[in-house]
């Protein structure tokens, strides 16, 4: 699965361990997040969209689909 | 809030090194006295078995340095440490089988108190294995 973590937490001009501390994980747990390693929870992915204020499908995006809308761009 | 959260987390792991630590520590005392005194002591004495059993007090606090360790870690710390888990559990179970089907080929029966050694030793090897899975 594929997410713009990164370039959110970028834009935010946040920290991994500020991100890390607003959601309660580790800072390598922010880590693996962003480069893709690991999937969050539905929870924590919930807590990841509420505090971007982006619908979660706006911040992940599963692969397929995101090869398809890569095509129709 | 950021600099609680970060301190929270590097006090979680400190809280159960130190704890952990501890633990182990009065273990190996523990179980040093322990052996010795049923070595020398009374083979018949009705406290052998007490004694035999004490170094399970300290284990007994290392179990819950682990737990309350385990219940306040993030949810990816919670996956590694289930996937050293699987692995320590899986290697364990084939290395003792083999070895219980080898004793029947003539192999010296081994004492049980390995068979956790080998368990934690496993768990141990699984967590770096698994951490450099996410981490790396």
């Amino acid at each position: 699965m594929k997410n713009r973590l990164k370039v959110l937490r970028a834009e935010h001009n946040w920290s991994q361990a500020e991100l890390s501390a607003y959601l309660g994980v580790s800072r390598q747990t922010v880590n693996a997040l962003e480069t893709g390693k690991y999937d969050p929870s539905l929870p924590l992915a919930f807590k990841i969209a509420r505090l971007f204020q982006l619908p979660i499908e706006k911040i992940f995006q599963d692969d397929p689909v995101f090869e398809s809308e890569a095509k129709n761009d | 809030m950021m600099n609680q959260e970060a301190q929270k987390d590097q006090s979680v792991s400190k809280t159960y090194v130190r704890e952990f630590l501890t633990a182990m520590i009065a273990y190996a005392v523990v179980l040093i006295i322990s052996v010795s005194l049923l070595k020398n002591g009374p083979s018949d004495a009705w406290w052998r078995i007490p004694l035999a059993l004490t170094p399970m007090i300290p284990i007994f606090f290392a179990l819950r340095a682990f737990l309350r360790y385990f219940h306040r870690i993030d949810e990816l710390q919670k996956r590694i440490q289930l996937e050293a888990f699987a692995l320590s559990f899986g290697i364990s179970c084939v290395v003792t089988f083999s070895y219980g089907l080898l004793e029947y080929a003539g192999f010296p029966a081994l004492n049980w108190t390995w068979v956790p050694s080998l368990m934690i030793a496993l768990w141990g090897f699984g967590s770096v294995i698994a951490s450099l899975r996410y981490y790396k």
